[in-house]
C-alpha cells in the first residue's frame, strides 16, 4: 500500500515529463502549467479551507519523527511521553508568535518613514493610514517579485484593518491586491471558460473572496479600479471577479433605498452638531424646514454634560407645523415630551417633541341650543365660490385662490371598467390621528433637565408668538429605547406554553 | 434460501403519511417539553415521547441495593385535532360558496374593483395572532424580542434588544493567519402560514396591484422587508427590500413597487446572480428582519400593510436585471 502511494506521488510530481500521455497536446510553454488529465493521476486533495503552516520549526520537528504504519503498536514508557511533551512545549514557547509578522513590518515601516513619504502619500492626512501603505510598500520591497508568503501577510492585514483606520477606504483593499504574485506563469489567472474548472491556487481565490466579503462588511465603496485589478489578477472566470462585479452592481441599488445616504467614512467625520442636524432631518423630513441652534442659559441650567455631547438646542420646524401651532387652542397647554432616542446610522441621537394632546371630537355646536348660524361671511364665499372682498374665484371647495403645488405633477390615469373603485386605506388611514395629537416642533439636545428647554421655547417665540401666551408643560416619558433591559423580561411566561397551542 | 433482512418493525402509524399522523397525538400532560422561544415550525410532527421509568431494586454481589428505572406503560391518549377539522371545513364551505357567488363577492375577482387592498392591520389585539417572532436565541444568541399592541392600542409594536454577543458554540479565533468571520445578531417578525385542508399551505396573491404600501414608525434602524414568493420544497426564493426607517414621532409611509424587490435565497444571505421577477400568485409570508450589526434596543410600530396600484410604476419584470450576466456566465 505504501509503495503504491509513493509511486502515485512521484507520478503526480513528474507528470509534466510523461511525454507518452496522449492527452498532452499543448506547446512547450504551457506544458508545465496545464493540469494532467492522465488516468494514472490520483484524486487530488483539495482542501475545503486553506490552511497555513504555523512555523517551519514545528513542521521540521514533526518530520523528524519516524513514520509508523497503523498496524504497529507503540509501547511507549511514560518517561518518553513526558520528554516528548517537554520538547514540544519548548518549541511552542520559543517559536515566534504569528502576530510577530505584522509587528515586525510595523516597526520596520515606522523606522523607515522619511521625508520622501510626505511626497508619496501627500493625499493621505491620517498618520495611521500612511503607516498601512508604508507597511505594504516595505513588504513588497523586501519580498521581491516572487512575493513569497503573500497569503499570510494579506490575511494578517485583513484581520487588523481597524488598527490603521483604513477599513472604509477602498484604496487600501486595492493596495492589498498588489501583494498577490502577478505574472503569466503564476497559475492564478482563470481566463478560459473550460480550463478554469481544473485550475489550481484555490486558496488564493478563497482569500480574494474573503477580501471582497470584508469590503462589503465594512461599507467601503467599490470602484472600477477594484474590478479591473481583480480581473487582471484572478481572471474573468474567478469567483473573486464575480463578487467584485456584484459589489459594483448592488451598492448603488442598496443606497438608492435610503432617503439621505451617507457613507461610513463621512459619518465618522461628523461633529456632534452635524450629527444632530442629520438626525433631525431624518426625523422631520421636508424641504422647507427651519433649523435653529439655540444656546442654553448656563446660569439657570446647572446640568453638566460631556464635551462630546450636544450642549445647545438644535430645533427643527416645518411650515405646516408652524401653521398648526398658530392655530393652537390657548386654553389647552402645549406639551414637550421626552427624552426619546433615534438611531442615525451607527449612533444615537436624543430628541424632544413639542406637541398638543389629541383633539377630541369637536362638534361645533353653539352653547345656546336655540341659536344657529343662518348665514355668514364664510358661508357666502363658499356658496358662490368667490372671495367676499376681492370677488376672486376660489379653486374648488377650499378657500384658496391657487391650487396646491406639488413638486412633481400627479397623473391620474383612469382605468377601464367604468365602475368606481373602492378604497380601503382611506378608511383606516386617519385612525391614529384621534389618538395622537399634532406635532409642532422637534429639538435635539443631550440635556435631560426641563430648565434647558426654556431656551428652546424662548427661541421659537420669534416665529411663533402663540407660545408667549400658551402654557408649555414638560411631560417626562419613559422611553423603551433608553430603559430597555438586556435580558428578556417575558422569560417566565414561556414555561407554561403548550406546543399544541402554537 | 438466503437470509432475509430483518428491518425495523413498522407500526401502523409510520406507514401513514406525516400529514395524517399529525391528527393523532401521543403523550401525557407531564411529558410536554419546555420551550424557550415563542415560535416553532408548525409542520413539525409530534414525536412519540419516551416512556418514563420508575424504580426497581436489584441485589448485587455485595448485597447493595441499586435502584433501577422501571418501565411504566401508559395508556395511549389519542386526541383529534378539532381545530384543524374546523379550519378545513371552513375552507371547503368557502370554495363551494365561491362557485355560486358573484364577481364582487369572490375575493380574487373583487380585486379588479379595488383601488387598494389592506392585507394586515392591527386594530384588535387578536390581529397579533397572525404573526410570530423568532430570534437568534435558537442557535445560541442573546437577543430578545416581543410583539405587543402599541401605546395607542391601534398598532402592533415589535420591540426588543439586539445583542451582538457571540454564542458559546461559535468561538472566535485568535490566530491572525485565519479569517475572522463576523457574527451578527438577528431578530425577525413573520406572518403565520395560512393552512387549509389537512394543513396544506395556502398562498396569498399579489395580482391586480403594483406596489406594497407600509405605514410604520421605526427607530432609525434598517429593517429588511422580505416576501417569500416561490413554491418549492426545501430551497425557496425570497424577495427583499431594505427599509431605512426615519424614527421619531411622525408616521412613515413607504410605497415599494414589486420590481424593486431583490431576489435572494430564503435560507442564505446572498442575493441571486440571475435575478428574476416574482410569481405574484405564490406569496407565502411577510417578514420584518433586523440584522444591521448595531447592538442596542429596537422598536418598530406597524400600522398596516397594503397593496396599491400606482400607474407610474411598471407592472411586471424586475429592475435588478444585470445585462452582463448571461455574457459573464458563458463567454466572459
Amino acid at each position: 500500500m505504501a509503495e503504491f502511494r509513493r509511486l502515485s506521488y512521484s507520478l503526480i510530481k513528474y507528470r509534466c515529463l510523461i511525454g507518452s500521455c496522449p492527452l498532452f497536446s499543448k506547446t512547450a510553454q504551457t506544458q508545465n502549467l496545464t493540469p494532467c488529465l492522465c488516468r494514472y493521476k490520483l484524486q487530488r486533495r483539495i482542501p475545503s479551507r486553506y490552511v497555513h503552516t504555523r512555523s517551519l520549526v514545528l513542521s521540521q520537528y514533526m518530520k523528524s519523527q519516524p513514520s509508523r504504519d497503523d498496524t504497529e503498536i507503540d509501547i511507549v514508557s511514560e518517561e518518553e511521553k513526558e520528554s516528548r511533551l517537554e520538547t514540544v512545549q519548548e518549541l511552542v514557547d520559543n517559536e515566534e508568535d504569528d502576530s510577530a509578522l505584522l509587528e515586525f513590518y510595523v516597526n520596520k515601516a515606522q523606522n523607515e518613514m522619511d521625508y520622501m513619504d510626505d511626497v508619496d502619500y501627500h493625499d493621505i492626512e491620517n498618520v495611521n493610514k500612511r503607516l498601512f501603505f508604508k507597511i505594504v510598500d516595505v513588504w513588497l520591497k523586501d519580498v521581491g517579485s516572487a512575493k513569497r508568503g503573500h497569503r499570510d501577510f494579506v490575511q494578517t492585514l485583513l484581520n487588523s484593518l481597524s488598527r490603521f483606520d483604513v477599513e472604509c477606504d477602498i484604496s487600501a483593499y486595492v493596495k492589498l491586491l498588489d501583494c498577490f504574485p502577478d505574472g503569466k506563469h503564476t497559475g492564478l489567472k482563470r481566463d478560459h471558460w473550460y480550463w478554469s474548472g481544473f485550475a489550481d491556487k484555490i486558496s488564493d481565490h478563497l482569500l480574494g473572496q474573503q477580501l471582497m466579503f470584508v469590503i462589503n462588511e465594512h461599507g467601503a465603496i467599490p470602484n472600477d479600479q477594484l474590478f479591473n485589478k481583480t480581473t487582471d489578477l484572478f481572471g474573468r472566470f474567478s469567483p473573486v471577479t464575480l463578487k467584485a462585479r456584484s459589489l459594483l452592481f448592488w451598492y448603488p441599488r442598496m443606497v438608492a433605498h435610503s432617503p439621505h445616504p451617507i457613507s461610513i467614512a463621512d459619518f465618522k467625520k461628523l461633529t456632534p452638531t452635524e450629527l444632530a442636524f442629520n438626525g433631525l432631518r431624518q426625523i422631520n423630513p421636508g424641504v422647507d424646514c427651519h433649523y435653529h441652534n439655540f444656546a442654553v442659559d448656563k446660569s439657570r441650567c446647572k446640568e453638566v454634560i460631556d464635551s462630546d455631547k450636544i450642549d445647545s438646542i438644535i430645533s427643527c420646524q416645518s411650515e405646516k407645523q408652524k401653521e398648526q401651532l398658530a392655530q393652537h387652542d390657548l386654553s389647552i397647554p402645549v406639551y414637550i415630551e421626552g427624552p426619546f432616542v433615534v438611531y442615525y446610522r451607527l449612533k444615537k441621537v436624543q430628541y424632544y417633541v413639542m406637541r398638543a394632546n389629541p383633539s377630541q371630537a369637536k362638534v361645533e355646536e353653539p352653547q345656546n341650543q336655540r341659536t344657529t348660524i343662518v348665514s355668514d361671511k364664510e358661508w357666502w364665499s363658499q356658496f358662490y365660490g368667490v372671495d367676499y372682498q376681492t370677488s376672486k374665484p376660489y379653486c374648488g371647495k377650499t378657500l384658496q385662490f391657487y391650487p396646491e403645488e406639488d413638486f412633481f405633477p400627479t397623473v391620474d390615469i383612469v382605468d377601464g371598467y367604468g365602475d368606481k373603485k373602492s378604497e380601503e386605506i382611506s378608511l383606516i388611514d386617519s385612525d391614529t390621528q384621534s389618538a395622537e395629537g399634532p406635532v409642532y416642533a422637534i429639538a435635539c439636545t443631550d440635556y435631560s433637565s426641563p430648565v434647558a428647554l426654556q431656551s428652546w421655547v424662548r427661541g421659537l417665540i420669534l416665529d411663533n408668538p402663540v407660545l408667549r401666551e400658551a402654557s408649555v408643560v414638560f411631560r417626562e416619558e419613559q422611553s423603551f429605547m433608553l430603559n430597555a433591559p438586556k435580558d428578556d423580561p417575558n422569560e417566565s411566561d414561556y414555561e407554561n406554553i403548550d406546543i399544541r397551542d402554537i | 434460501m438466503a437470509t432475509t433482512a430483518v428491518g425495523p418493525c413498522h407500526s401502523r402509524l409510520t406507514v401513514m403519511t406525516p400529514v395524517i399522523r399529525r391528527w393523532l397525538a401521543y403523550g401525557g400532560k407531564d411529558s410536554r417539553p419546555l420551550l424557550k422561544a415563542v415560535a416553532t415550525p408548525i409542520n413539525c410532527p409530534r414525536r412519540c415521547l419516551p416512556k418514563v421509568g420508575g424504580t426497581r431494586h436489584q441485589e448485587t454481589e455485595n448485597q447493595m441495593v441499586v435502584q433501577q428505572e422501571e418501565v411504566i406503560y401508559r395508556p395511549r391518549q389519542v386526541r383529534m385535532d378539532w381545530l384543524g377539522m374546523k379550519r378545513s371545513w371552513k375552507y371547503v364551505l368557502k370554495t363551494v360558496r365561491s362557485m355560486f357567488s358573484s364577481v364582487k363577492e369572490n375575493e380574487s375577482t373583487a380585486r379588479l374593483f379595488k383601488k387598494d387592498h389592506v392585507m394586515y392591520y392591527f386594530r384588535n389585539p387578536d390581529d397579533l395572532s397572525y404573526w410570530y417572532v423568532m430570534t437568534d436565541e435558537d442557535y445560541g444568541g442573546h437577543s430578545w424580542a416581543e410583539l405587543r399592541q402599541g401605546l395607542n392600542e391601534m398598532t402592533a409594536m415589535f420591540r426588543g434588544y439586539l445583542s451582538e454577543k457571540r454564542p458559546q458554540d461559535l468561538l472566535p479565533t485568535t490566530d491572525p493567519l485565519q479569517p475572522h468571520p463576523p457574527y451578527h445578531g438577528m431578530v425577525y417578525l413573520e406572518t403565520r402560514p395560512f393552512l387549509t385542508i389537512l394543513d396544506k399551505r395556502e398562498y396569498m396573491s399579489l395580482t391586480g396591484f403594483n406596489a406594497v404600501k407600509l405605514r410604520l414608525r421605526g427607530d432609525g434602524r434598517k429593517y429588511d422587508f422580505e416576501m417569500v414568493c416561490d413554491c418549492g420544497f426545501e430551497k425557496r426564493i425570497a424577495y427583499v427590500v431594505p427599509i431605512y426607517t426615519r424614527g421619531g414621532p411622525l408616521w412613515q409611509e413607504i410605497e415599494i413597487p414589486y420590481v424593486k424587490f431583490m431576489a435572494k435565497m430564503e435560507d442564505g444571505g446572498y442575493l441571486l446572480v440571475r435575478q428574476r421577477g416574482m410569481g405574484y400568485a405564490m406569496l407565502e409570508n411577510f417578514r420584518f428582519k433586523l440584522q444591521d450589526g448595531i447592538e442596542g434596543p429596537f422598536q418598530l410600530e406597524i400600522d398596516y400593510i397594503a397593496l396599491i396600484q400606482n400607474s407610474t410604476f411598471p407592472d411586471e419584470g424586475t429592475d435588478n436585471k444585470d445585462p452582463w450576466e448571461p455574457i459573464n456566465a458563458t463567454i466572459g
